[in-house]
């Protein structure tokens, strides 16, 4: 999965999710807070319909008040011998003033004298009714009277002359569609007045709407408890209702009211809000994932870098480097690959360079073994030798070289390590050569000054470089005499006679270092008698350490020598069993060792 | 003239000037380790002679135990550039023939200036 995607499509995610669940929270809180004002309305409007009814029952009672005192009803209500289309007519001209259903006239006892709904009646006994019977003792009295179909909010007033009560006029006003609306009017609520689930009067719903028969039929199915809200759907449009007894209403018969409030009214503002909070949110995510495709490609592009500055980098290509992107974090990263490739490009280089000095070294060690002499055979001498370059290639040298009557042997050890030690060497030989070769019957002492004369101007003028050798050139003639000269390591001698080590040394200076040595370098000799060994050797032999830190030294290669030679065994046996010595001493060869046994044997003369 | 003292696990060395005199004194064992910090030692030595002041240097060797050919260099090349100076500075070697290495390299050392060098065998 690409970063740029995954970054896309998770910051997607979170802000989807993120919108989702504002737009869920605030829908639902909306609602519930909506509904709660909604309850809360409808009680208040329920309230509203019990106190306009009360309201209207106290106009009334100011009307009865009024009319009660009129002095025609009174008259007529107190007069005995007064026909009763008499009766009647004040009644209906009362009725008329102000506007009731019901007018009735009783006289003192309670018997009816005028009904002007039924103009025929006269003569009943209405003071079983509470509310005439209420008006007779207290003088006032009301209340809701019920019929069939009807129902009507009623006022009693007991008509008196002074305190003679002469009858009770009783006047109501039908519960109408007309009340209904009224009260919709005052609070937007439809109401609907049922008398035993028959509907006496409603107002229109929301929208101006009427209730048919049917939705009348549904609501006064229902049968809210005092402050429950119930729902119910109108018209496809839902509802909460509430409702109570009609106020004032103490008769047997059922007869209620309901205020309904159309709950998608009172939610259309929810809606809004949501649909609102829906444009909002769509455009927030439009901007989001617009900010996270920009995004993604900010942080991304600094990464696709880094990623194809790794590929190249993978590919061999150690000299590029990572740009800083302006990102903390990914700067950071790249500044540590960065170090981390600068450091593969030095291992690397540094790898070469060992690889390319090694193969130099190779090269030098090869030299180094490939000018020894091949053929050790020299008149009156048995000669064995070894070389056992260390590591490093250390600059030993031994030569034979013919000459008249005897031989050349040359042993040596160029100063340091390395290339430039071997070259050094391989100079030392060459040179050495070509003088022993051309004056066979020179001195020691002037090969060895000759030779030093070009080593110092080959090494401290043309290589400029600072080595110096120690070297020793011997001169063996067929008589056992040996002469030579240059300074290098004493040379034992193993005497057959007394089977003991002679140590001998070897003075001079070195060579290579100034320019001329003739002073300092004298012929020396040494002879040998039939049977004795002597011993050339490098310092890599007398400075071999043991694993203590001690040097192999003098003492022990003469133990060495004088052990390997007492039973006279061949050379190779004696340089064998000194080099097992040495081995044994020093494990671990740190330095060129090379050692030269040979021993003196009596020259066989052709008759 | 502040010459560093060298302190190896198995090298040491410490010199001071007096009175127109560096003593040095270099004791121990040297291993290949060792000889670029002789190199250095030594070449501290030859710089606090550069300024016309000290005459003689006195190295005392008399517990050097050993020295490769390596370090024998270094001290070739010492020699070489003490010869050098504009004006000059006697070296005296303190030596212990009980070493091998001494009683046969300090010698032809000496040879390569005996103008400059001389060795005292204790």
């Amino acid at each position: 999965v690409r970063l740029r995607s995954a970054i896309l499509v998770g910051v997607s995610l979170v802000v989807a999710a993120v919108m989702v669940a504002m737009v869920w929270s605030l829908s639902t809180l909306v609602r519930s807070e909506a509904r709660q004002q909604l309850v809360d309305e409808l009680e208040r409007n329920r309230q509203v319909f019990e106190e306009l009814q009360a309201y209207r029952q106290s106009l009334f009672r100011q009307e009865i008040r009024v009319v009660a005192e009129e002095p025609r009803l009174k008259a007529v209500a107190a007069t005995e011998e007064i026909t009763h289309e008499t009766v009647l007519g004040v009644a209906r001209e009362l009725r008329r003033a102000i506007a009731s259903e019901l007018f009735l006239i009783t006289d003192g006892e309670g018997r009816l004298l005028a009904d002007v709904a039924e103009a025929e009646a006269s003569g009943g006994d209405l003071s079983g009714l509470p509310l005439v019977a209420q008006a007779l003792a207290r003088g006032e009295a009301e209340g809701v009277w019920t019929e069939a179909r009807a129902a009507y909010q009623v006022q009693a007033k007991r008509l008196a002359f002074g305190t003679t009560p002469v009858g009770v006029l009783v006047i109501g006003h039908r519960l109408d569609d007309r009340v209904a609306q009224t009260v919709r009017r005052q609070t937007g609520s439809t109401v609907v007045v049922l008398l035993e689930g028959e509907v006496l009067a409603s107002s229109s719903l929301e929208g101006g709407r009427r209730l048919e028969a049917q939705q009348a039929a549904q609501v006064a199915a229902l049968r809210p408890r005092a402050g429950e809200q119930v729902e119910i759907e109108l018209l496809g449009e839902r509802y909460l209702a509430s409702g109570a007894p009609f106020p004032g209403h103490a008769g047997e018969r059922d007869l209620r009211y309901v205020v309904l409030r159309s709950l998608a009214h009172a939610e259309a503002l929810r809606h809004d809000l949501v649909e609102a909070v829906y444009v909002v949110a769509a455009l927030g995510l439009f901007l989001a994932l617009v900010l996270a495709v920009i995004l993604s490609r900010r942080m991304a592009r600094p990464v696709d870098r880094l990623v194809a500055f790794a590929g190249r980098v993978g590919a061999g290509e150690l000299e590029a480097r990572a740009r800083p992107d302006g990102v903390v974090e990914l700067d950071a990263l790249a500044a540590a690959m960065n170090r981390m490739v600068t450091e593969l490009e030095r291992s690397r280089s540094d790898l070469a360079q060992k690889e390319r000095l090694e193969n130099e070294l190779e090269i030098a060690r090869r030299l180094q073994l490939s000018i020894l002499p091949r053929d050790l055979d020299a008149p009156g001498l048995k000669i064995a030798a070894a070389m056992r370059p260390a590591g490093e290639v250390g600059g030993d040298y031994y030569d034979l070289l013919p000459a008249p009557g005897g031989c050349w042997i040359g042993v040596g050890d160029v100063a340091g390590h390395g290339l430039s030690a071997g070259v050094v060497m391989l100079m030392v030989q060459s040179i050495v050569s070509a003088l022993a070769r051309e004056r066979g019957d020179a001195r020691p002492s002037e090969v060895v000054t000759r030779l030093n004369e070009v080593l110092h101007d080959n090494i401290r003028h043309r290589l400029e470089n600072d080595e110096h050798v120690t070297f020793s050139l011997l001169r063996f003639e067929e008589g056992g005499r040996v002469s030579f000269a240059g300074a290098h390591e004493d040379i034992v001698v193993w005497r057959a006679k007394d089977r003991r080590c002679e140590l001998i040394a070897t003075p001079g200076t070195w060579l290579g270092a100034v320019a001329s040595i003739e002073r300092h370098t004298p012929d020396s000799e040494l002879s040998l008698s039939v049977g004795d060994v002597m011993v050339l050797y490098t310092d890599g032999v007398t400075e071999a350490l043991s694993a203590g830190g001690e040097l192999f030294g003098m003492e022990r290669l003469c133990q060495a020598v004088s052990g390997a030679a007492n039973d006279e065994p061949p050379v190779e046996t004696i340089r064998d069993r000194v080099l097992a010595a040495v081995e044994a001493f020093s494990p671990e060869q740190r330095d060129d060792v090379t050692l030269l046994v040979i021993r003196y044997e009596a020259v066989e003369r052709r008759a | 003239v502040i010459i560093a003292e060298l302190a190896e696990e198995k090298l040491t060395a410490a010199a001071m000037a007096d009175e127109g005199t560096v003593r040095a004194r270099i004791e121990g064992t040297a291993s290949q380790r060792d000889v670029v910090p002789l190199d250095t030692f030594l070449g501290a030595v030859h710089a606090a002679c550069g300024g016309g002041v000290v005459a003689q240097v006195v190295l005392d060797l008399r517990s050097l135990e050993y020295v490769s050919s390596s370090h024998l260099k270094v001290m070739v090349s010492w020699i070489a550039k003490m010869r050098a100076l504009p004006s000059r500075v006697g070296v005296k070697l303190l030596a212990n023939e009980k070493y091998h290495w001494q009683k046969r390299g300090l010698p032809a050392l000496a040879h390569l200036a005996e103008d400059l060098v001389t060795i005292d065998p204790g």
